[in-house]
């Protein structure tokens, strides 16, 4: 019989969504789900998980996990898995859970597959898809592993909005000691109050196009609540943070709206932003790759479209 | 100091890719060209190299018999030598019986440093580094943008979501690179002719202690049922003219048709 580990992580002070939509999976798909959730203040939040279906809530609320993530975030979670008996353990596929996934799997010599957009369960048989090929094709995937180690897309099923707190099965698992040989010196944020790209309903991206209106293109997406991406060049040209970059070896976003300006849609983009909802294109050039896959699509100057988003597009916004 | 870099050979994913009925690729005429990350792996040890001088670089690539192309491409780069793993009819590896067959290779040649890509630019999986790096108890870190070694450690800085992470790992270590890390050199046509003469040994997998049931399809864990055509998107709606006009028409629509704003 299946049983699911949803490995949680916290998005600032809250467990995040993905989490929550993995533990909707697991109901939906009825198989028995237990949480895991790692990081400073992680007890606050497990009456959510409960509520939200978790049977048992492991917890490792401590600094020591701080010190290096994959490192010590992968013996928690096999230390978890171990106490809950799952055999198949869901994972955020953002950068760190996609590297977290393989070191849980290499530790218990599960099989992995990162970056599944479906997960099907069938009694002891697990399938996944996903895409490869920058997004060209899609694979059907089996384990053949007794244990599993997925990491998912967003949006793998609809959280439960109505869901309550309720009261946990809490159980403590310890930070294992800092290891010298792999030690976590500091974190750089960049200094943002955006919303991440991650989590953004709107992004709005900048492409060589564009580089001449990196200012209001920022000033656009707060005025909208938009995270801001780009594409390779603009981000090498320096105008945009490294860690904003979406396309296969960037982030994959799927926010519900991304605005593309002035980008010409190389694979090597689209790839980071095809399963977005709705897709705008702005792009001077009729011919342009990115037409292709836009729903909307503006054949103009980012600098004449530019002035008309900032002014109308923000009476839409909430 | 010893730095070996794991390179493969993919097919080049900005070209026309068809999935047949079977559910394989369809593989005529396809053009394969060196995984981007792994290239960049190779470049960065370079660097290394450039500055030490008594460090060697050895590639290792494991793939069928054209992939000697993409070996000698590394090697022109700046490699010494290398290791071709003749996949032959192993060539169904998961993530798990690469870092295998990698973690088998590497207990027998030195190594102070691994390099590999942080991912495969045809299967975008991300786990071979992570798994080998657990099979050889080794430290590690993914997806790098930044690599400065050190008399006992390598300091490196690691791309994360929101954030970058200054992490240092005792050597020997596992690093993988993301292709932001650099922009690999043009090789020369005297690095190009040299290479030709560098040493490259040919093994097969099972050279390296390994029975037949660890690798391959036996010893993976994730077995392909089929390729599919994903979906395609549904054809959009294209609007040329007044900026303004047909901004605003598309701002409304996103609000009555899309209904992804409003
Ligand atoms: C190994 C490797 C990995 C890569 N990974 C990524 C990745 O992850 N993400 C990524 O984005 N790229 C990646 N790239 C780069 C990718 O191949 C493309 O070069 C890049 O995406 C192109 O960026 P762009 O669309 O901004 O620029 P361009 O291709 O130069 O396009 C600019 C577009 O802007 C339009 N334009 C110009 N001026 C205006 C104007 N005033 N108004 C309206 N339109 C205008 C032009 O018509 C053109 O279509 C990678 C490349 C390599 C080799």
């Amino acid at each position: 019989m299946a049983k699911i580990l949803v490995v949680a992580d916290m998005e600032k002070d809250n467990v995040s969504k993905s989490a929550l939509e993995q533990l909707a999976f697991a109901k939906k798909s009825g198989v028995p789900a237990d949480a895991i959730l790692i990081g400073k203040g992680a007890g606050s939040q497990a009456d959510i998980l409960a509520g939200h279906g978790a049977e048992k809530v492991f917890i490792c609320d401590n600094s020591n996990v701080e010190n290096f993530l994959n490192a010590s975030w992968s013996a928690v979670i096999v230390e978890a898995q171990k106490q809950s008996g799952a055999d198949i353990i869901l994972i955020k596929a953002s950068e760190l859970g996609k590297a977290l996934a393989p070191k849980v799997a290499g530790k218990i010599n599960a099989g992995v597959v990162n970056d599944c957009s479906t997960v099907a369960i069938d009694g002891d048989a697990v399938t996944v898809t996903r895409l490869s090929m920058a997004t060209k094709v899609q694979e059907i995937l089996r384990f053949k592993s007794p244990v599993k180690v997925i990491s998912v897309k967003p949006g793998l099923a609809e959280m439960d909005a109505g869901a309550r707190p309720k009261a946990a099965v809490k159980i403590d698992i310890a930070a294992p000691a800092p290891d010298p040989k792999n030690m976590l010196k500091e974190t750089v944020f960049k200094k943002t109050q955006r919303v991440d790209l991650g989590d953004a309903k709107i992004v709005v991206s900048i492409g060589r196009g564009a580089e001449k209106n990196v200012d209001d293109i920022n000033r656009l997406a707060d005025l909208i609540g938009a995270a801001v991406g780009a594409t390779r060049p603009v981000i090498e040209d320096g105008l945009v943070p490294y860690n904003l970059q979406v396309g296969q070896t960037g982030r994959k976003v799927s926010p519900d709206l991304y605005i593309a300006l002035g980008i010409s849609g190389s694979i090597l983009h689209i790839a980071g932003m095809i399963k977005s909802k709705c897709i705008v294109a702005v792009n001077r050039n009729p011919q342009a790759p990115i037409f292709a896959v836009a729903d909307y699509g503006i054949v103009g100057d980012v600098n004449a479209v530019l002035p008309v988003l900032m002014n109308n597009l923000v009476k839409y916004i909430k | 100091m010893n730095i070996v870099v794991f390179i493969k050979q993919t097919v080049d994913v900005e070209q026309k890719i068809r999935v047949k009925e079977n559910g394989k690729i369809l593989e005529k005429g396809l053009g394969y060209v060196i995984s981007a990350c792994d290239e960049c792996a190779i470049e960065e040890a370079v660097r290394i190299k450039e500055k030490n001088r008594d460090a060697s670089v050895t590639l290792v690539c494991m793939g069928p018999t054209s992939a000697k192309k993409t070996i000698r491409r590394g090697l022109s780069l700046g490699a010494d030598k290398a290791i071709h793993l003749l996949n032959g009819a192993y060539n169904s590896n998961d993530a798990t019986a690469n870092a295998r067959i990698f973690a088998s290779v590497l207990k027998t040649i030195p190594f102070d440093i691994v390099f590999l890509g942080k991912q495969a630019q045809d299967t975008d999986m991300q786990a071979t580094a992570e798994i080998l790096s657990e099979m050889l108890g080794l430290p590690m870190a993914s997806n790098c943008v930044k690599v400065d070694i050190r008399a006992d450690k390598a300091v490196v800085h690691r791309q994360a979501d929101r954030h970058l992470e200054l992490i240092e790992l005792g050597k020997p270590c596992v690093i993988s690179v993301n292709n932001d890390i650099n922009n690999p050199r043009y090789p020369s046509l005297k690095s190009i002719l040299t290479a030709r003469i560098k040493p490259v040994v040919s093994k097969k997998p099972t050279d390296f202690g390994l029975g037949e049931d660890e690798i391959g399809r036996a010893g993976s864990l994730i077995e392909r049922i089929k390729y599919e055509t994903p979906q395609a998107r549904a054809a959009g709606k294209i609007f040329e003219g007044d900026a303004a006009e047909i901004t605003n028409k598309v701002i409304e629509l996103l609000a009555t048709e899309a209904r992804v704003i409003g």
